[in-house]
């Protein structure tokens, strides 16, 4: 289990007409330094990730842990376009901004974390592996806290975006850089705790987990984009007890995590389920249970 | 010092790789009296001549996708033969993946011929690069539990052990797989090529000569288990890793922050440095980065123990090489022999250390593996070989 104790994002619907919106003001108003070169996605970790901990005062040996399904998404696709239409050789920046623990490297510099700093990916679950991994090693004390972001940007035109995520072909589409700061159970001044982070082999597995929660107790459901589109998932319909989280948020790979910040941000006193099915007929599942002093 | 968590048991192991197929054919390459340099790859989709050395797969599929499912196949064949597991076993346990490739080959190739049909069709990046490996372990073998695909660059898969060390220290699961996979791909190539980062020829690692390095092609796959302290074989003990933000592209030449992984990785667990019996450096001939080793090195050590470097015999195998070269290290010691620092013929007094001029027998003990990455990841592991 972890509590989180802090949480800060950035978050844009994409407006078709409008375009992205440029991020350029937003990480210097946040960055020690100007850091120059950096690609898009970095600047949304930079922002996403300052935001969370603008009010907390970290500890010395905090982790960090970056989830996200296509990491640097604008600067590797203007990479290959530019290698498979003019066979151009990669420039040395646009080659480092393609790995994808680069965003990681510029936030550890800009808060000043040395301790470990990891870059996962799980498709639209992306959090959930992230938050495994902190959980691992919050508990086998290579970390005190972990500072936890799911980051993931939107690439024009929308319609390849959308059809890279699997997406119906008018899917409102977003994207964000959502962050939470975790510490381990019993932490002082948590705002919820995070007691489930699984992965259930099919809907068989799925339904028997769902069995096996207190039937008195409601419990919101936020499902990611792709879950609701793709899947039937009669076993969550089928549940009285289950009802539905509408964050709000168009489509994109970290909708989960904006969903469990917008959830933090309301008065629920329900637990939450976020659920993200994959192409695999897999369900990785988050619960967070609002703390007891806020419910 | 205090031991922090409790070992983990190499159980089993597999391997591809330029030196040859499965852990006999590498060791036998690795322990002999020389291996194989490096080919030349000439990449025919640029504009400007681009040719570079290359460590290739020999027998290895030319289809990027064929290419990525044969590579990953040859490793696990190897290491469910050594230890099958069962359909439930498979289903459960947690996969810890690293690469710094994933499906950025496959991508090319289907954007490429995309374009080639009709340009203003074409979807740069039109599939989950992350999740190719992930799919095949689900579709072929069952190993649908918990995937972790990660990318640190260099140290993906040395940080993907340490967390399946810690997921089977939780106490929820008894096994975990690593998979480490680097296959062929004109983005990598020509990324290192234009970064100036490669050698003219070959490798040479803390050579007075070093100009770069070459980059390979592999896979490697490790079973880790739970195990007993006194267990016989090969444990990792323990480890460390830290983001070292110096520069995105090479660690403090002072060596500091690689000194510190290191002594981290020791007293996580509860040894000195006087107990580490070698060390296997990351060791990749760049003029920077075997500056910033040794500077590590002597840094963490007032005596050096022997140490050499694998990269000149594998090649550069980016985020793959934590399991390929623990998996070797590990076959290494059960054969009771370490490798020579292949590559390495003049010492540079610059460096102030000598690697490992020729093979030399192993003892029971402890063994200090490094691994360093863009991006300032640095991690250090720890095995323990007990007959």
């Amino acid at each position: 289990m972890l509590e989180i104790i802090a949480v800060g994002d950035h978050y844009q619907t994409v407006d078709p007409e409008q375009g992205l919106e440029n991020l350029k003001a937003a990480a210097a108003e946040v960055c020690r330094e100007r850091f120059r070169r950096i690609d898009r996605f970095t600047q949304l970790a930079l922002v996403g990730s300052a935001r969370c901990v603008e009010n907390t005062e970290l500890e010395s040996g905090v982790g960090l842990y970056i989830g996200s399904r296509f990491a640097s998404l604008g600067n590797t696709t203007s990479v290959h376009e530019k290698m498979v239409s003019a066979g151009v050789v990669p420039k040395p920046a646009s080659f480092i901004n393609t790995l994808s623990n680069s965003a990681g490297y510029f936030v550890a510099r800009n808060l000043r974390l040395s301790g470990r700093n990891l870059f996962v990916s799980r498709g639209d679950a992306s959090i959930v592996a992230a938050l495994q991994l902190a959980a691992m090693d919050v508990a086998t004390g290579a970390v005190s806290q972990a500072l936890v972001g799911s980051v993931d940007e939107a690439v024009l035109p929308l319609a390849h975006h959308r059809f890279r995520l699997g997406l119906e072909p008018d899917t409102d589409m977003g994207e964000g850089s959502h962050w939470l700061l975790v510490a381990p159970e019993g932490s002082a001044n948590s705002l919820a705790t995070i007691t489930d982070m699984i992965t259930l082999q099919d809907e068989a597995a799925l339904a028997d987990w769902l069995d096996g929660l207190d039937p008195t107790t409601a419990y919101r459901v936020s499902l990611s984009p792709w879950t609701r589109q793709k899947m039937a998932s009669t076993c969550l319909k089928s549940r009285q007890m289950l009802t539905d989280f509408e964050p709000g948020l168009a489509a994109y790979p970290g909708h989960a995590t904006g969903a469990i910040i917008r959830y933090l941000e309301g008065d629920d006193d329900q637990p939450l389920l976020v659920i993200a099915a994959d192409t695999d007929g897999r369900f990785h599942v988050i619960m967070v249970r609002p703390a007891p002093a806020s419910a | 010092m205090t031991h922090v968590n409790a070992p983990v048991k190499i159980t089993a192991s597999g391997i591809v790789s330029a030196l040859g197929q499965g852990k006999r054919a590498n060791l036998d390459a690795l322990l002999g009296d020389a291996t194989p340099g490096p080919d030349r790859l000439s990449l025919s989709h640029f504009e400007e001549p681009v040719n570079v050395p290359y460590h290739s797969v020999v027998g290895a599929p030319e289809a990027a996708e064929d290419r990525l499912h044969w590579l990953l196949d040859q490793a696990m064949e190897e290491l469910l033969a050594e230890h099958p597991l069962t359909p439930d076993q498979r289903a459960d346990i947690p996969v810890f993946i690293g690469s710094s490739c994933w499906g950025i080959g496959i991508a090319e190739e289907r954007y490429r011929e995309q374009y080639h049909e009709n340009p203003e069709a074409a979807i740069p990046l039109p599939l989950d690069g992350f999740s190719q490996i992930s799919r095949h372990l689900q579709r072929k073998y069952g190993f649908h539990g918990a995937d972790f695909a990660l990318n640190t660059a260099c140290t993906a898969t040395a940080n993907a052990i340490l967390n399946a060390a810690a997921a089977i220290n939780m106490g929820m699961h008894d096994h975990a797989l690593v998979v480490g996979l680097e296959a062929r791909n004109d983005t990598t190539l020509a990324g290192f090529h234009g970064m100036q980062l490669l050698a003219e020829e070959g490798m040479r690692p803390f050579d007075r000569r070093r100009d770069g390095l070459v980059l390979g092609e592999g896979c490697g796959a490790i079973l880790l288990s739970r195990c007993q302290n006194d267990a016989s074989g090969t444990m990792l003990w323990g480890g460390a890793s830290n983001c070292d933000t110096y520069s995105i592209s090479a660690s403090n030449p002072d060596g500091s922050t690689i000194a510190a992984v290191m002594d981290a990785a020791m007293a996580r667990s509860g040894i000195t440095p006087s107990d580490i019996r070698a060390i296997k450096a990351h060791g990749t001939a760049t003029p920077l980065n075997d500056d910033g080793e040794a500077a590590g090195m002597r840094r963490s050590f007032a005596t050096m123990p022997p140490f050499f470097s694998m990269k000149a015999a594998l090649g550069h195998t980016l985020g793959s090489c934590g399991v390929l070269e623990t998996l070797l290290m590990a076959a290494a010691l059960t054969e009771g022999r370490l490798p020579a620092s292949w590559g390495f013929s003049e010492s540079d007094p610059a460096l102030g250390v000598t690697p490992m001029c020729e093979s030399m027998p192993s003892e029971p003990g402890y063994y200090l593996l490094n691994f360093f990455g863009f991006g300032g990841n640095n991690s250090s592991l720890i095995l323990r070989h007990q007959d």
